[in-house]
């Protein structure tokens, strides 16, 4: 049987062909299987069930556990509103950031259980990661966007104080996660260069990022961060967080690679709203501009959209499989 | 030619480096030396924002910044819009919102406190903004433009939708942004156009204004 690419690139061997991934969440795999999004979000059986039905049908490399960008917040006491067929979101932010015990609180029973669901189900070299909120994102979450940013400027140590709070509870999720066979998958949006100036990321998102890898390095799994938008203002303070694979929308691949990370990426999600042709040739031009060596794993720069045809998805994968590949 | 009043540069440079209580003090010293309001806001206060868009567009600010230039604008305007004896013409009317289904507004604002500080007077419709009740408002306030943003990848249908009803229904121009919006998504659903940052977005806004006008 031919060893997982992504799992090879990881592991920092050449895989014997392009790994390629499309990367989606439980709204669009919900959305495809016909299953009420909240349903799926808050029972870890059905969650597992809707990812590794997509994962199947399209056949990426690696699977992502994803539900929302709200679980943590919700169990440090935001009020989410949920919708039928659109991500849940923070309507009342928690106002505080307080531990969590990922065994316990929320929703994060639920993403462990379909973690290791998922994780039982398929071929053990094939990587799952599982997503969970980088600190930064998450104190944005729990106390409001407008609240810490204004706080970054006006009370910087009170700024930093709400993110390390943050990442210090966000260190037991982690160990659950590998626990369970998952590899921490750290999202943290609201870092991106597109919000934050590389002053800010430095002092409000960059160590509790490279405090949740160390976290997953000292149980002995890889970490991944996922920031989507335009990195690059900040880009080489992400490098510094020690990650192992780097799943990025805009950004310089060739840098994230040379500075020892796997980067994950390259297909603009927006094509998945117009054809087959517009897919296939974003996924070429992707492979064109490939960082150097074979620490790149061809996937989806962001999340499918909820609604994005199957059959796109599908071609994507079918698109890497044709271009010529030497291992 | 007379110089402008020393004061009006204070203004724009409390605003431009973040000082809020500089902007305030500023804002009563115009009053008190007899700068029109309307002078002070518009050559003091939004010539401030101006500069700022600048250091955002030029990547030296970044959102944290402009938010908190934002309130400090807002704050000295609390001291000078009771005198405004009557509000200035403004440059066009744009309607604007966050598409259905999403929450995150922090461009959305940006874009409204630019856009207001260059002129125009902003309808602000909100998050989580269905088609049907953006066209109703752009009906109702007759708007000139329409400016539409999400952040996230799952509302690109709905802002898909929301540009198709408008240009179907309205006159108005549609400017769309957002992290996942690029220039061919834009042209894609139909929309007059689209900026990478808040700068842009009131380029294009005086531009379609113009269109509109002339």
């Amino acid at each position: 049987m031919t060893p997982n690419p992504a799992g090879a690139v990881l592991a920092g061997r050449r895989p014997e062909r392009l790994p390629v991934a499309p990367v989606f969440g439980a709204d669009h795999a919900a959305a495809r299987a016909g299953v009420p999004l909240r349903d799926a979000m808050t029972d870890g059986d059905r969650l597992a069930g809707v990812l590794l039905a997509a994962h199947e049908d399209y056949g990426g490399d690696l699977l992502v556990v994803f539900s929302d960008v709200t679980v943590e917040a919700e169990a440090m006491g935001a009020t989410v509103r949920f919708s039928p067929d659109l991500p849940p979101h923070v309507a009342e932010p928690a106002g505080e950031i307080r531990k969590l015990d990922p065994e316990r609180d929320g929703r994060l029973p639920v993403i462990l259980r379909a973690a290791a669901l998922a994780r039982a189900a398929l071929p053990p070299d094939l990587p799952v990661l599982v997503s969970l909120k980088g600190p930064f994102s998450l104190a944005v979450l729990a106390l409001g966007m407008d609240r810490l940013l204004a706080l970054a400027i006006e009370d910087p140590p009170k700024a930093r104080d709400a993110v390390l709070a943050a990442a210090e509870s966000q260190e037991a999720y982690v160990a659950a996660i590998v626990r369970r066979g998952g590899i921490p998958l750290i999202g943290d949006p609201f870092a991106s260069g597109s919000v934050l100036g590389p002053g800010h990321f430095e002092a409000l998102a960059l160590p509790g990022l490279a405090g949740l890898v160390f976290a997953a390095h000292r149980t002995g799994s890889p970490a991944a961060i996922h920031i989507c938008g335009d990195l690059r203002p900040v880009q080489r303070l992400v490098h510094r967080a020690g990650a192992d694979l780097l799943h990025l929308e805009q950004a310089d691949f060739a840098a994230a690679t040379a500075a020892g990370s796997v980067v994950l990426g390259g297909v603009p999600t927006d094509v998945f709203l117009r054809d087959e042709a517009a897919v296939r040739a974003a996924v070429r031009a992707a492979a064109n501009t490939a960082p150097p060596g074979h620490r790149f794993i061809l996937g989806t720069a962001c999340d499918l959209p909820t609604r994005a045809d199957p059959e796109l998805a599908r071609a994507m994968v079918d698109e890497a499989r044709r271009l010529p590949w030497s291992p | 030619m007379d110089a402008p009043p020393p004061v009006l540069e204070d203004l724009a440079r409390s605003v431009l480096e973040l000082d809020r209580e500089g902007a305030v003090r500023a804002a009563g010293e115009a009053l008190l030396a007899g700068v029109p309001p309307e002078t002070a806001i518009t050559a003091g206060l939004a010539e401030g924002m101006r500069r700022v868009g600048e250091r955002f567009a030029a990547k030296v600010y970044f959102v944290p910044e402009v938010l908190v230039a934002g309130r400090i604008f807002y704050a000295a305007m609390e001291v000078l819009a009771p005198h405004v004896a009557r509000q200035p013409d403004a440059a066009g009317t744009m309607v604007c919102a966050v598409v259905e289904g999403d929450f995150h507004d922090i461009g959305k604002n940006i874009v409204k406190l630019m856009v207001e500080a260059a002129g125009f007077r902003v309808v602000d419709l909100g998050k989580n903004v269905p088609a049907e009740r953006i066209l109703e408002a752009v009906e109702r306030e007759r708007a000139d433009l329409v400016g539409l943003s999400t952040l996230m990848t799952p509302t690109l249908d709905r802002m898909a939708r929301t540009v198709k009803i408008l240009k179907e229904r309205t006159s108005a121009a549609v400017l769309v942004g957002g992290a996942p919006v690029d220039r061919a998504f834009a042209a894609k659903i139909g929309a007059d156009g689209t900026a990478p940052d808040a700068a842009g977005a009131v380029a294009l806004a005086r531009e379609f204004a113009g269109r509109r006008r002339r």
